[in-house]
Formats: structure tokens, C-alpha cells, sequence
């Protein structure tokens, strides 16, 4: 061992005196300034820590496998490796030179997060967080140092030629970045999907993964090093006679890199992270679990949040289910797929269940029978982390439990009845206890808080109608907003606190809650239950909006967002959108069964137009609005499977949905706002708010309280020959 | 000098990390023609030569930097080792190696000829092979690999001439050079070409054509590589006539 450390010491000395490893520093350290890995998020830490880091890895990933293939290369290279294999074990030479440069690794990850401090501290300012920035350039970048290095060593050691052996490593990255595995998170060796960070949420998911990520291929990469290291020529043996050699040596090494190797494969298979949907999900029919006669009417949520590092909860759902059948029935519960049920009592005695494990869009269903009494009291105790829906591996979109952000709904919560109807819409309340700095918001009632305690902690009790509550809790700050003559509250993050007035956040919120009121009709919010507008992490990635609830990503607040002219309207759209959303979606609701494509979405965005017509003027909307839905629409319109559909029917399933899915997404929102335009500048502006406004007031008529298509048409005065989809 | 050519030609087919490289880079072609080319590319069909023409420059990056790969082996301490050797040889060292750049460039060339009739296979597959319409692709393809391949080996080959190492500089500059937004004429890797330009012609399915700024531009990079080879040539002739000299003094 002490010659190993003796040999250790020497390598990283040679290291550090090399003129080539300085060369390879010196590009590792500027390679974050190129900033060439895009990053999804258009947050302040997605554009000015992420892109850099990310940058930083790739780079780093193919440098310092350029340096290890140098070093493990230079004894061959000088022609001294038969004089150096007799003085010193290659194999112990070999290890100690990759320790070495993996010594130098961490140190220049080090010097980078020094030296890159004070610029990203400057540009992220009030945004700024230490665990973010340390787990950037201590989870993301410096392992892909590592993992870049070991790669090559990795197959410098089975092959013998340093070409080779790069040209592995790069295909290797290449096809781990390339488009097939895009969306594979557990693919992405060097480094893990980082499709942004946010500035004020909380980014424990995405470093989770990493955490997990880096595991994984540690174990993959490390045993595989370890085999190879085994490979390493010897007595003028080729590969397999020079692994007998060396196993004989080194007894423990093949066992304990199969062990590695092993436990990789394991940690890969049996992953916490993501669900297992199927990936024809699309296609899945989801079955019928409607009982009639079975509903709940009750139901009592107890959750304690165990372990905020690694988000893990623990709880108990007390439901009152009444069951007037007169018969013992199956029924389902859908719970997230990472949660696992310890008990189902009914009176206090213990029932059996079967979880269906067929996990669909991050849930799962559990299945029980309740006996034949009318009014039954199940009690179900579960536990464990929230898992992704697998779809959404590389976008980490779904539940967040952490110390500083927690984003828990319906199924990600607690078990939630499967389909029922009843009479009455069942009552609803949550116990939690949650740090004294986030406040909860949800989509019921207002919060009650219970007690502080000592500990730095809350205990509330939140309340809904429904069976089901959405739970968002952060350090926010509450803000009344004016317009519309109704309690409309606005969360935002407290970074934001003294400057989110100067952002003009606020006035395009008042003005579209303005813009609506006075164009369609007030909303029925009250005090009990107003209507709140929340600021969400970037990882929702838009937008969306639930019975009282707005929600709106977060860096639609940051002034660079509101402030960039290249991004023309796009801002502006998604905060006065999800708004408008709370008028059509949710206070009326377009639907019509013979024309897919007239949704909300359309009379949305068409509403979020007026809107910036009337705060930037007619120019600025007919350029950032009308003819952008034009191009999109044109461009539909001119893809060759659209004018060729003959071709379309011969491609296969999976090709042809998702050009389907593109024209669709046109249609909904581009096509549909081009045409109520079009009916706009033929009837009038005024005629047509006039016809909106009555609509919204009453309803449809031809599938109450549906508005179809048909409604708009005749409530405008115009026809469909007139106007139709094509 | 075509015995030499043959047989340096036949040494590169046969080669196991030019079949490891012929697979990695078919893998990349149809990972591109099932993720991209298939759904067609500026609103052409995905047979189009416009569609062919993307598939091609798409691969081109990695074309280029297994051509560079190999022109950089030319100067490897393994190839001086026998240089002694084949210096002997009754033909002019530059002219030999320059035969050897051409083994390599017939030989990525054959490589990229597999992977056009990998796109023909895909396409015909799902499209049936007599919608393909293979003699339109002519063009595109000549147009995209000719200039470039000429320009990279031009290129590599001087760069190689000075250091043998420096040649895996160039594979990064040539790869870079993929995201650079240059003007039409003067990409290397005109991807951007084949997405773009179709639609500014104000016709749906347009034939093929190119502007002629591009076609000046494509031509120029002919010149320029043919230029640099011939440089290479030149400089490997002037470096021997001095070593020669010395030995001589």
C-alpha cells in the first residue's frame, strides 16, 4: 500500500509538472465560458450556472480523457515501458496515474467554482444559492471529469492504442447525447440530463438523479476499469493471457468488479427515481373503475414529511366511503409509483389489497374490497419518495418534497378514490407539518395554521371540496392584486419581493385580470376561496391553471425574461395566458366532440392577443401574434405528410402520431386563434367580445354547459361554411 | 503507384476500427433517417433530394473526423517506425503518402456510399424502393461530400505534415464548424442549407437547385482542398529535399 501511495505521489508530481496537463487545465478551466451545451430553462441559474457547468462537463469529459490516454500512453510512447514494467506493477502504475489525474480533476473543479464565483454571484445576484452552485459544480461537472477519465482508462487498458481508444470514448458520449437516448436519463453518463435550475424552488430532484446517476455508472464504469486494469499486457501476453496472469496476482479484483458492475446494473434496474409507464402509453385505454353506488364521502389526510434530503413522506388516509349497493366491492385507489402501502384497515381490522403495480403516468393503481355495509371506514398507511413519471426523466416535472419547496398533488399526496359520482362532492383535510418558512397554498380552502412549534416548524390543516387537494409551499410572499372587483392573491417567491413591481410582472397580471373582467363577466372567486395566482419552479415548464389556482413558471418573473425584445411576446403570453385560462378552461369551457381542435386553448390565446394589442398597440400584435399563428400555421399546412396523406397511412404508428401530435398542437392554438381573428375582422371586434361575453355568461346551448363550435358560430353570426377547419 | 493505391486501399477496408467505425456511423445514419430525415425535411418529402442532402450533411461531421482520424494515423510513431522502409522505396515519400491520403479518401468515400445505400434501403422500406428517386440524390451528394471530404483531407494532410497530432485539432475544428453560423456559401457542413433554403423558394416540393453563391462556394472549397493537397505534396517533397540535404552535409 505504501508503494502504492509512494507511486501515487510521484504520478501526480509528473502530473503537475506536465506542460500538456497544464494545457488540458488551462481549456477545462475556459471551457465553461463557451457556453455551447444549451439548457432548456431560461431561468437566471439555468443561463448563467447550468449552461456554463454543462459546458464545463462535456468539455471536461473529452479533455481529461484526452489527458488520461497522454499519461496511461507515456511509458509506451518513450519506449521505456519494458524497463518501467520490470521496476514498478503497470497495473499499480496504471491506478495510481488515474488516481492522480482524478486528484487534479477535483482540484481544477475547485479553482473552476472559485474562479467562475464572483461572475455568476454578480449575475445571478438575489437568486444566488450556495447548495445550488456547490451541487452544480460537484455533482454535475466535476464526476464527469472523473467519468471521462475512467472511460478512457477504461479502454486504453483493453485495447492497448490510444486512438482507438479516444474514438471510443467520443462515441461513446456521442451516443449517450445523440437523439436516441435524448430523453434516457440513466444514459446520460457524463453528464445527467439538466434541462435547467431554478432560482427560487428548489432543485433537490435534479440532484437527486445526478446523485443516483453517478452512482450508478461509477459502479458500471469502476468495474469495468477494474477488469480491464486486468487486461493491462504483461510477459509479451495478449489480453486474455495477461488477465489470467494478472487475476491470479490481484485474486479479489475480477470479484470485486463483477461486484461493482453488479451493483451498477442493480441501482439501474431497481431505480426509485422514474415509474415504469409503458412507452406506447398514449395508446394505453385506461379501464373503467366506476362503481355505482360506491363513492367516498370523507377523507382525512395525516402526512409527515420523514426526510427532506432524500424527500421521502409517510402517512395515513382515513376515508368514509359509502357503498349503498348492499354488496362487497372492488375498488381502486391510484398512488404515486414510488409509494408502498403497510396496512388497510377497515374498523380497525387489517384487509388485503393488490397493488396492480401498472404503473401509468406516475401512479399506480392499489386494489381492495370493501364489504357490504353501507358506511365503511378504511384506513390506508403508506410510505416512501414520489417517483417521475418516466416520461418526464429528463425534465424532472412532477412531485418536489424539500426543505424549501414542496409541489405534492392529488395521487403524489395520498391514495385517491378512483372514478365515482356522487351526490355531494366529499370533504377533504390534510395535517401537515412543514417548515416555519414556506407557506402552503392549495386549491381549497385558506390554509389554517395550527401551531408553531419549537422545532422551526408549522402544523396545518388544509381543506378542499373534492377528494383530492394540490399542494404548493414556499417561501412566498402574498400579494393582493387589483382589477376585476374580486380577491385575487398573488404568491411569488421572496427573492423577488422588493423588486417584483419594477418587472412589470404585476401590471400585466392586473391588466389581463382587467382585460377579462371587462370583456366577459367577473369570476365567482370569494374571500373564503379567492383566486390565487402562484409562481412556480421552471420545471413545470409553462404553465397551468386548476380550479382557483394559477400557476405560471418562474422565469417568466425574471427581468431578463420580461426585458429580452428578441423574445417578442412570448413572455408576456404565458403569464397573461394562464390567466386568461381562469375565464376560458375554467369559468367556461369550449368542447365540441365533431371538432378536436376547438378547445380553450384557441379562445385563449386569441383573448391573450387583444390583450397585448391593447397595452403595445396593433404593430407589435399583428407581428409577435397574428403573423407568427400565420407561419405556424402555413408550415403545417405545407408538411408534405399533411399534403400527401397517402404517405402518412404507410408510415409506421409511432412516426405518424407524432407528426399528428405537431399539426394538432397548430390547430388548437395557432390555427383556432387565426380563425376567431379572421371572424373578428369580419363582424367586428366589439360584436365579437359581445358574442364571447354572452357565451361565457350562459354557456353553449347545443351540449350545456359546454360552448361548441357551433355556439361560437351562431352566437358570431357566421356560418361553418364560412368558416370551418380544414 | 495503383498496385500501392490497391493495396493501401484494400489495407483501410480491411482494417477492424474502419468496420467499427463503418458501424458506429451507419448506427448514426439510421438513428438520423428514423429521427429526423423520416419526417422530411423543409416540408420536402423524406426521399426528396433535399431530405438526402440533410441525412448526408448530418453525417458529414463524423465523415470528415474518421478521414482526419486516419490521415492523422499517417503521422503516427508506428507509421514513422517503417518509414526507414518505405522510404527505400523507388517513389517519391510525398507522392506515396499522398497516394495514401487517397486510399483514405476512397475509402470514407465507399463509407459514405453505404451509408446513401442504407438511407436508399430505409426509405424504400417504408416507402417503397420505386417512389425513391435515386438519380436526383446525385447531386446533393456530390455536392455536400466532394467539397467537403476534398477540404478536411486537403486540410488534414498539410496540419498532419506539421504535427501528426494537430490533425485531432482539426476533427475539432471541422466538428465546430457544424455550429457556426456562417452564411450558406461558406458552410463546410451545409445542414442548414437543406433546411432552409427550400422554403425561401416560394414553391412546395421544389426541385433541387442551388444558388449560385453556393455552388461558388462549394467550389471553392474543391479548390482549396485540391490546393492543399497538392501543397502537402509539395511541402512533404521540400522537407525531404532538406533531411536529404543534411544527411548529405
Amino acid at each position: 500500500m505504501s508503494s502504492f501511495l509512494r507511486c501515487y505521489r510521484v504520478e501526480l508530481h509528473k502530473l503537475l509538472r506536465s506542460p500538456f496537463s497544464w494545457l488540458i487545465f488551462a481549456v477545462s478551466l475556459a471551457a465553461p465560458m463557451g457556453n455551447f451545451i444549451f439548457v432548456m430553462g431560461d431561468t437566471m441559474s439555468s443561463l448563467y450556472l447550468a449552461r456554463p457547468v454543462a459546458s464545463g462537463a462535456i468539455a471536461g469529459t473529452v479533455l481529461f480523457a484526452i489527458l488520461t490516454l497522454y499519461e496511461l500512453d507515456r511509458t509506451r510512447r518513450s519506449g521505456v515501458h519494458l524497463l518501467t514494467d520490470s521496476a514498478v506493477s503497470p497495473l499499480a502504475l496504471n491506478a495510481a496515474k488515474l488516481l492522480a489525474i482524478n486528484t487534479a480533476a477535483l482540484g481544477i473543479s475547485i479553482l473552476m467554482a472559485l474562479i467562475y464565483f464572483p461572475y455568476i454571484y454578480g449575475k445571478l445576484n438575489i437568486v444566488f444559492s450556495l447548495p445550488t452552485y456547490l451541487g452544480s459544480f460537484f455533482l454535475l461537472l466535476l464526476p464527469a471529469l472523473w467519468m471521462g477519465a475512467i472511460a478512457a482508462a477504461l479502454f486504453y487498458q483493453l485495447v492497448g492504442r490510444v486512438d482507438a481508444s479516444f474514438l471510443a470514448v467520443l462515441a461513446l458520449l456521442l451516443v449517450s447525447r445523440g437523439s436516441w437516448f435524448k430523453g434516457n436519463n440513466f444514459m446520460q453518463w457524463s453528464l445527467p440530463a439538466l434541462p435547467a435550475l431554478t432560482d427560487n424552488f428548489s432543485n433537490a430532484p435534479l440532484f437527486r438523479s445526478a446523485l443516483y446517476t453517478r452512482a450508478v455508472w461509477l459502479g458500471i464504469l469502476g468495474g469495468g476499469w477494474l477488469l480491464s486494469l486486468l487486461c493491462v499486457r504483461r510477459y509479451g501476453k495478449g489480453i486474455a493471457g495477461s488477465f489470467a496472469a494478472n487475476a491470479k496476482r490481484l485474486l479479489p479484483a475480477p470479484a470485486a468488479a463483477l461486484a461493482l458492475i453488479t451493483a451498477g446494473a442493480l441501482l439501474w434496474r431497481f431505480q426509485p427515481l422514474f415509474d415504469h409507464t409503458p412507452v406506447n402509453w398514449m395508446e394505453v385505454e385506461e379501464p373503467d373503475r366506476y362503481v355505482e353506488g360506491v363513492y367516498p364521502m370523507d377523507v382525512k389526510l395525516d402526512v409527515d414529511i420523514t426526510s427532506y434530503l432524500w424527500g421521502t413522506l409517510s402517512g395515513s388516509a382515513k376515508y368514509q366511503i359509502k357503498n349503498i349497493t348492499g354488496q362487497p366491492q372492488e375498488i381502486y385507489f391510484n398512488l404515486n409509483s414510488g409509494y408502498r402501502i403497510h396496512s388497510m384497515r377497515i374498523d380497525g381490522q387489517d384487509i388485503p389489497w393488490t397493488d396492480l403495480e401498472n404503473d401509468y403516468i406516475n401512479s399506480r393503481e392499489i386494489k381492495c374490497t370493501i364489504p357490504s355495509s353501507e358506511n365503511v371506514a378504511l384506513e390506508i398507511q403508506y410510505s416512501g419518495a414520489p417517483k417521475t413519471w418516466n416520461v418526464m426523466q429528463d425534465t424532472f416535472g412532477g412531485a418536489v418534497i424539500s426543505r424549501n419547496y414542496i409541489d405534492l398533488s392529488s395521487a403524489n399526496l395520498a391514495p385517491r378514490f378512483s372514478d365515482y359520482a356522487a351526490e355531494e362532492l366529499p370533504k377533504i383535510s390534510l395535517n401537515i407539518t412543514l417548515p416555519a418558512t414556506l407557506t402552503p397554498v392549495t386549491t381549497g380552502d385558506a390554509p389554517q395554521l395550527l401551531q408553531e412549534n419549537p422545532n422551526g416548524t408549522k402544523d396545518w390543516l388544509l381543506t378542499n371540496e373534492g377528494d383530492r387537494i394540490m399542494l404548493y409551499a414556499a417561501d412566498y410572499v402574498r400579494r393582493p392584486l387589483e382589477g376585476g372587483g374580486m380577491p385575487i392573491w398573488f404568491y411569488y417567491s421572496r427573492n423577488y419581493e422588493k423588486q417584483m413591481e419594477d418587472l412589470g410582472a404585476i401590471d400585466i397580471m392586473e391588466a389581463a385580470v382587467r382585460y377579462c373582467t371587462e370583456h366577459y363577466g367577473l369570476r365567482s372567486f370569494t374571500e373564503d376561496q379567492p383566486f390565487k395566482i402562484l409562481q412556480d419552479s421552471v420545471f413545470t415548464f409553462g404553465g397551468a391553471a386548476w380550479s382557483t389556482l394559477s400557476v405560471m413558471g418562474e422565469s417568466y418573473f425574471s427581468s431578463e425574461n420580461l426585458s429580452d425584445p428578441d423574445k417578442g411576446s412570448s413572455s408576456a403570453e404565458v403569464l397573461a395566458h394562464e390567466i386568461i385560462h381562469q375565464w376560458w378552461g375554467l369559468g367556461s369551457q369550449m368542447m365540441d366532440f365533431s371538432e378536436p381542435y376547438w378547445t380553450d386553448e384557441g379562445i385563449t390565446t386569441y383573448t391573450s392577443y387583444r390583450l397585448i394589442k391593447e397595452l403595445r398597440g396593433e404593430d407589435y400584435a399583428q407581428k409577435n401574434y397574428v403573423d407568427k399563428w400565420q407561419a405556424a400555421v402555413d408550415d403545417a399546412n405545407n408538411s408534405f405528410y399533411v399534403r400527401h396523406p397517402e404517405y402518412m397511412e404507410i408510415l409506421p404508428e409511432e412516426f405518424a402520431a407524432d407528426i399528428a401530435s405537431t399539426i394538432h398542437g397548430v390547430n388548437l392554438y395557432d390555427g383556432t386563434a387565426l380563425m376567431i381573428k379572421r371572424i373578428a375582422d369580419k363582424i367586428g371586434e366589439d360584436k365579437l367580445d359581445a358574442a364571447l361575453s354572452k357565451l361565457y355568461q350562459n354557456g353553449g346551448t347545443e351540449a350545456p354547459p359546454y360552448i361548441s363550435f357551433n355556439d361560437f358560430l351562431n352566437a358570431c353570426g357566421v356560418s361553418k361554411e364560412e368558416f370551418h377547419y380544414d | 503507384m495503383i498496385k500501392i493505391f490497391r493495396y493501401e486501399l484494400k489495407k483501410l477496408l480491411f482494417n477492424r476500427f474502419f468496420a467499427a467505425l463503418m458501424i458506429v456511423t451507419l448506427c448514426y445514419g439510421y438513428m438520423l433517417l428514423r429521427g429526423s430525415v423520416i419526417l422530411g425535411i423543409a416540408n420536402t418529402a423524406p426521399f426528396s433530394p433535399w431530405s438526402f442532402g440533410f441525412y448526408l450533411s448530418s453525417l458529414l461531421p463524423m465523415l470528415a473526423a474518421i478521414l482526419l482520424f486516419f490521415i492523422a494515423h499517417l503521422s503516427s510513431k508506428q507509421e514513422k517506425m517503417t518509414q526507414s522502409l518505405t522510404s527505400a522505396a523507388p517513389v517519391p515519400p510525398g507522392l506515396y503518402r499522398f497516394v495514401r491520403c487517397g486510399a483514405i479518401f476512397t475509402g470514407v468515400f465507399l463509407m459514405s456510399a453505404v451509408c446513401c445505400l442504407l438511407g436508399y434501403i430505409f426509405l424504400g422500406s417504408l416507402f417503397r424502393l420505386e417512389n425513391i428517386p435515386v438519380g436526383e440524390w446525385l447531386l446533393p451528394g456530390l455536392m455536400v461530400l466532394v467539397p467537403a471530404l476534398l477540404f478536411t483531407a486537403g486540410l488534414g494532410m498539410v496540419v498532419g505534415m506539421w504535427r501528426g497530432w494537430a490533425v485531432y485539432g482539426v476533427i475539432g475544428v471541422v466538428l465546430l464548424s457544424a455550429f457556426l453560423p456562417l452564411p450558406n456559401w461558406a458552410l463546410l457542413i451545409p445542414t442548414a442549407f437543406f433546411m432552409d433554403y427550400p422554403k425561401t423558394l416560394g414553391v412546395l416540393d421544389p426541385a433541387f437547385s442551388i444558388p449560385s453563391s453556393m455552388a461558388a462556394g462549394r467550389f471553392v472549397y474543391c479548390v482549396l482542398g485540391i490546393l492543399l493537397m497538392a501543397g502537402s505534396l509539395r511541402l512533404r517533397t521540400q522537407t525531404s529535399l532538406v533531411k536529404s540535404k543534411r544527411l548529405r552535409q
